[in-house]
């Protein structure tokens, strides 16, 4: 059981680290804990590879990456097929003349502030956890993460036009979702 | 009439991928002089850039942890994996 020792104490010892790295790039807890899950799977395969030229949490974090992109490439794969048929992205946030739906209004209660309350960063995560896969994945990466855009180009695979437009739809919702259920705005997204 | 707002608010998301050029970034000004939800947006969207600026700084101290639960769902699944191995 020499193996399952050397898990557990990867575990423990990296095993938040790896969690928030997943986290910050996927923004789905679940997916997350099961990215770290199948590193240290992949770590325990690969585990005769690891020669100690770099420290064990760098090795893994090695390893998380490339599981982290084939998880969101294959995600934006299977998405793509789905959003095909949708012609304008941001229909949903302006009217035919260019206008707003749904005028945004100027945010109160002390904004500055927000981000030192914990149930204030649990309504970020939440909306940023409503987001469309691929959209949450470059969001994340770019704003939790604070990888450059060259970075989230060449991981997710796609154009910087690409990511401009999956940033702009993703910063659309999650105003609007954070109007909604934070600052009280009255209708739904 | 012809609105601006979701070219306005287009590029303003731009600007945080890439360097707009001067007459993207006076086509915004100009409208944001206009409009009132397109400065609302815009002072939206600074505020969560600052914040998410805040979150990256104190990510260590504020970010969560996995649960107990998480790590033992997560050991159980290993080992299952390389007892079967």
């Amino acid at each position: 059981m020499g193996e399952s020792t050397n898990i557990e104490e990867w575990l423990d010892d990296h095993g938040d680290y790896l969690y928030r790295y997943a986290l910050f790039r996927l923004s789905d807890a679940e997916t997350a804990r099961d990215i770290v899950q199948e590193t240290l799977i992949a770590a325990w395969k690969a585990g005769e590879n690891f020669r100690g030229d770099s420290s064990p949490r760098t090795w893994l974090v090695g390893i998380m990456k490339h599981k982290i992109i084939d998880h969101v490439r294959k995600e934006i794969r299977r998405r793509d097929l789905n959003d095909a048929a949708e012609s304008d992205p941001t229909s949903h946030w302006f009217n035919a003349d260019g206008s707003w739906v749904d005028a945004p209004r100027a945010w109160a209660d002390n904004p500055e502030t927000l981000i030192e309350q914990s149930r204030f960063r649990e309504a970020l995560r939440d909306c940023i956890g409503r987001l469309p896969e691929k959209q949450r994945s470059a969001f994340s990466m770019r704003e939790l993460a604070g990888e450059d855009s060259d970075t989230v180009c060449n991981d997710l695979d796609i154009t910087p036009t690409n990511l401009h437009v999956m940033m702009h739809r993703a910063r659309l919702a999650l105003r609007s979702c954070l109007d909604i259920h934070w600052f009280g705005g009255s209708r739904a997204s | 009439m012809k609105h601006f707002c979701r070219e306005t608010s287009r590029l303003f998301s731009d600007g945080f991928e890439r360097e707009l050029t001067l007459l993207e970034r006076l086509r915004v000004r100009l409208h944001l002089w206009m409009c009132n939800p397109c400065s609302n947006y815009v002072f939206n969207l600074k505020l969560l850039d600052r914040m998410f600026r805040d979150l990256r700084k104190h990510a260590d101290e504020r970010a969560p942890c996995l649960s107990a639960k998480d790590k033992q769902h997560i050991l159980d699944a290993v080992q299952r994996k390389t007892q079967a191995e």
